[in-house]
């Protein structure tokens, strides 16, 4: 599988980067919104976890961007700081397929990918 | 008078090779400042560096007690390696800040492998209040509930950012229990602060709430603040009474929270109460009151409101038009029927909330 | 022959009362913006302004970002915008009438649909002629008004009356913001202590020319490469870490960029707003927000937050910067004239017997008896009258002390945020300030100086090209005199 990672924190990158590559998927690492949009255009990765306050372009932004492309369906997932109910309704609108608010667990998101795996 | 003529030019010459001295003293510093962040931010890579080739094994959950560990010599307890240990320090809060389960519990046991916690400690002991403050961070950051006592001392200190650290600490240790520093608080609390005892409370679950009467009555306006939005929060409906109480308090601040407060803790008969407070408020407290009619007022209330419409300020019959819409059985029919009828504010304004411009 | 020398005497022992006295202030103004610098930098070291962003406490925030001729840049810039994050956030998008596509643009790229809406204009405008928004849900924070043609100040007019949020960020919509911007710039709003209402927060601008962007953000910071934008990237660290950071501990700042401030929407309304008759309508307004707390007796401050936040590009010309320095002064000379009820006048405390004073000999006059001292100069070159041996050692003497509080600059700028990591560039950056009192100051006096014959004529044309973006960005700054 390919996952596309937006990501701004360098160590929760990297984190994310290493607990997913021991599992056999291909990475994609992104630190800021705009490079993220394009990489998702050019790569066409399976799933997309997003933080919301990116550089550039919000996580938001590229929710809706994923959910508007007809090229392949791809899963979003958000990982965010942000857990207050109106923001996690409001990524759910634009269509996000899952919502995780950090601080994480790196078991829980390892299993809530394969679960979205499992729904493609 | 002194004149520019009475003055030697020996003394002007000395004075600018003061000046030129000075500037000479400072270029210097310049410059080992600039050596300085480099040679720190070299350190910093190498701390960067082991942290990446630890991670990659700590997130796996193979480190536990008996896992041989070497610190590298660069994070070396000591004096001379105190600039790198307080990186690492960041780095390690940085995140955990982000990570809970296994990988959060691994970097816990990597800064107490590290002995990094007497670090902390001798920072919490300094005398310079920044330094202080950094410590109890660090402490309750890495969950050392070892210092709680210590800590829990400082929560009415007299320096405002050792207080505010102290104060997220006893939360970070006991929870909804920490909150007992309410009680004696006697200084100061700003919003900013109050916003982040919040946050730290949010991922809990919510739980003893025992002396929120008491809070509310606290001789201390902040605490009352605080402990409104506390109220409104968790929806205490237990202490309405306080609540409605604190509508009747010399401080603008707290009756606008009191105000907000009550739309979650309100019933039936607060729409009438906020009608009633409304007549009595100051300029700035009466469009929160009409904010919290929106989400509370009934058909009961309706002369008061169509009494909005007919204020001047626009500001006003905005605001009166959009509670009518929302909570009056034929508001929309009503406001159409002014539309047509009345002037032709109103007709924009019916325009404006019909299609849900919410701004 | 002793009515002259009376003459002489009087005018040498003015200039340097007045010489005495700046200096005096630099050396003030620099001492205590060490302290206020490093207690900034200690007590934000570890703070996690993210929790601002999501809080459901954290105060709400409009951002009014006026447009004008902007149409190629113009939709990179508002996505930029938008991906500030924070929950609290609405961003009212003015188009100023402007003459080329920049609202078609904006319709196309982002979907909006003209709305009905209700604009409650308490401070009177220019006619608006819609208000757009979009059903796109991640656009949701969007509001484009479109407006007829009325300039900077009344193009933010419109903007507050349209803002439904309790603050107001008032931005050039060409300015390079930090993402997390915003947040830095609420937090003071929420730190009120001893009563104080903070009414108003500014912010530093840094110099983008010769820095890489790309997607809307600075990817690598460097030193502008031209002679004149790299002199202001040192005029505006001098500024800003130095005048600003020490005025702002003092409560006595005047002046907030109109390329980057905070104001209590409110009690910007309640004031009447910017005012269209300036050319400085962004220092304008923060005196008169003072005044208005001083004559109400409401206890205020005006804050600052020295983290570099905002990035704009500097003019690199000389026709450019001339304009732009002649407007900066009419602009504070109009300021001063409007409010000289402050001059000395204890009812307004700091603000009347320190900050105007400081303004009104310091910045506004400074050029003019600069210019005064020169002319002064040359009749007593030619009349002989001239000590040589005094003279040299007085312009030695203020030359040094100029590169002395432009070094000391430099040093605060390493040791704080140290935008400029290369050493070569620290170094070219000490050699401009060398250069200084031979090319830049006298070019900088030279443009004030026209904007005082522009102000006497009544001038208050702005023409076509000052009035795009960048080069209203920011307005007067604490310039060195050190011609004098």
């Amino acid at each position: 599988m390919k996952i596309l990672i937006a990501e701004d924190d360098n160590l929760i990158r990297k984190t994310i980067e290493i607990k997913l590559e021991r599992e056999g998927h291909e990475i994609i690492s992104c630190s800021e919104g705009v490079a993220a949009l394009e990489n998702i255009r050019t790569r066409l990765p399976d799933i997309v976890i997003t933080d919301i306050m990116l550089p550039s372009a919000s996580g938001l932004e590229i929710v809706s961007a994923v959910k508007d492309m007809t090229e392949k369906d791809i899963r979003v997932m958000v990982l965010s700081a942000m857990g207050q109910e109106n923001i996690v309704e409001e990524a759910f609108r634009l269509g996000a397929d899952d919502y995780m608010t950090k601080p994480f667990s790196l078991t829980e998101l390892s299993i809530r990918v394969k679960k979205l795996m499992g729904i493609k | 008078m002194i004149l520019p003529y009475s003055i030697p030019a020996t003394t002007l010459y000395a004075a600018t090779f003061f000046i030129v001295a000075m500037l000479l003293l400072i270029l210097l510093r310049t410059r080992l400042r600039l050596r300085q962040r480099r040679q720190k931010h070299a350190l910093q890579e190498q701390v960067q560096q082991f942290f990446d080739e630890w991670l990659s094994q700590a997130l796996m959950g193979d480190v536990s007690a008996n896992t041989a560990f070497t610190i590298p010599d660069l994070l070396q307890p000591g004096r001379r390696n105190s600039f790198a240990r307080q990186y690492a320090i960041g780095q390690l809060i940085n995140t955990k800040k982000n990570l809970i389960g296994l990988a959060a519990r691994n970097i816990i046991w990597l800064y107490e492998q590290m002995g990094l916690q007497t670090d902390s400690i001798a920072q919490f002991r300094h005398r310079k209040w920044h330094k202080k403050a950094r410590g109890i961070y660090e402490l309750y950051m890495m969950e050392q509930a070892g210092m709680q006592q210590k800590i829990n001392r400082y929560t009415n200190s007299r320096n405002e950012h050792v207080r505010m650290e102290a104060q997220i600490a006893v939360l970070a240790f006991a929870g909804f229990n920490g909150l007992h520093f309410l009680d004696t608080l006697t200084r100061p609390m700003s919003h900013w602060q109050q916003l982040r005892l919040i946050d730290q409370l949010t991922p809990l679950d919510p739980g003893n709430f025992d002396h929120l009467a008491n809070w509310l009555k606290s001789p201390n306006p902040d605490v009352v603040v605080f402990t409104l939005k506390l109220t409104d929060l968790y929806q205490q409906l237990q202490v309405r009474e306080e609540v409605i109480a604190c509508l009747q308090s010399p401080n603008a601040g707290i009756r606008a929270h009191a105000i907000r407060a009550l739309i979650r803790v309100g019933n039936e008969d607060t729409p009438a109460v906020l009608v009633k407070q409304y007549r009595a408020e100051t300029t700035a407290n009466k469009p929160i009151v009409l904010q919290s009619l929106e989400n509370m007022a009934t058909d009961r209330e309706l002369p008061f409101l169509l009494q909005l419409l007919d204020n001047p300020d626009p500001a006003v019959k905005l605001q009166g038009s959009r509670i009518i819409l929302k909570c009056c059985s034929n508001g929309a029919l009503l406001l159409e029927q002014r539309a047509h009828h009345g002037a032709p504010v109103h007709k924009q304004i019916f325009l404006h909330i019909k299609n849900g411009v919410t701004v | 022959m002793s009515i002259t020398a009376d003459i002489v005497l009087f005018f040498a022992a003015g200039l340097f009362l007045y010489a005495v006295v700046l200096i005096s202030f630099y050396i003030i103004i620099a001492i205590s913006s060490i302290g206020a610098t490093r207690r900034y930098l200690h007590k934000n070291e570890y703070t996690d302004y993210r929790l601002l962003a999501s809080s459901p406490y954290a105060p709400s925030v409009s951002i009014l970002a006026p447009a004008y001729n902007e149409g190629p840049n113009i939709v990179e810039n508002v996505r930029s915008l938008l991906s500030l994050y924070y929950n609290h956030l609405e961003l009212v998008v003015i188009n100023d009438g402007s003459k080329d596509d920049s609202l078609q643009r904006l319709i196309d790229a982002y979907g909006l649909e003209k709305v009905d809406f209700f604009v409650n204009s308490r401070i009177p405008t220019k006619e608006v002629r819609g208000v757009y928004k979009t059903r796109h849900p991640a656009y949701r924070k969007l509001v484009v008004v479109d407006k007829v043609n009325g300039g900077k100040a009344d193009a933010l007019n419109v903007g507050i009356n349209i803002a439904s949020h309790d603050y107001i960020v008032c931005i050039d919509a060409d300015c390079i913001l930090e993402q997390d911007a915003i947040l830095k710039m609420m937090k003071p709003f929420l730190e009120e202590d001893k009563g104080r209402k903070v009414i108003a927060s500014g912010g530093v601008i840094r110099i983008a020319n010769s820095c890489l962007v790309k997607d809307g953000r600075i990817t690598r910071v460097s030193l502008p490469d031209n002679y004149w934008a790299r002199m202001q990237a040192l005029e505006y660290i001098r500024a800003f870490l130095l005048g600003r950071m020490a005025w702002a501990h003092l409560n006595g700042l005047l002046l907030i960029s109109g390329a980057f401030g905070a104001f209590d929407k409110e009690i910007a309304i309640r004031c009447g707003g910017y005012k269209h008759n300036t050319v400085g309508e962004d220092m304008e307004l923060v005196v008169r927000m003072r005044g208005f707390m001083h004559e109400m007796g409401l206890p205020y401050k005006v804050t600052y937050i020295p983290d570099p936040l905002c990035w704009t590009e500097a003019p690199e010309n000389t026709r450019v910067l001339g304009r732009q320095r002649n407007r900066w002064t009419r602009g504070t000379i109009e300021t001063m004239q409007f409010h000289r009820i402050l001059f000395l006048n204890p009812r307004y405390d700091t603000l009347g017997v320190l900050s105007y004073p400081y303004w009104l000999f310091f910045e506004m006059l400074a050029p003019a008896i600069e210019f005064a001292g020169l002319i002064f100069f040359c009749i007593l070159a030619s009349l002989g009258l001239i000590n040589w041996q005094m003279f040299i050692a007085f312009l030695l003497f203020i030359i040094c002390f100029g590169y002395l509080n432009s070094i000391f600059a430099i040093y605060i700028e390493v040791a704080t945020y140290n935008q400029y990591r290369r050493r070569k560039e620290v170094t070219k950056l000490v050699l401009a300030a060398l250069s200084e009192p031979f090319i830049f100051h006298p070019f900088v006096v030279w443009s004030a100086i026209r904007g005082y014959v522009d102000y006497f004529r009544k001038s208050r044309s702005w023409g076509e090209m000052t009035r795009k973006g960048f080069q209203t960005a920011n307005t007067p700054t604490a310039t060195g005199n050190q011609g004098l």
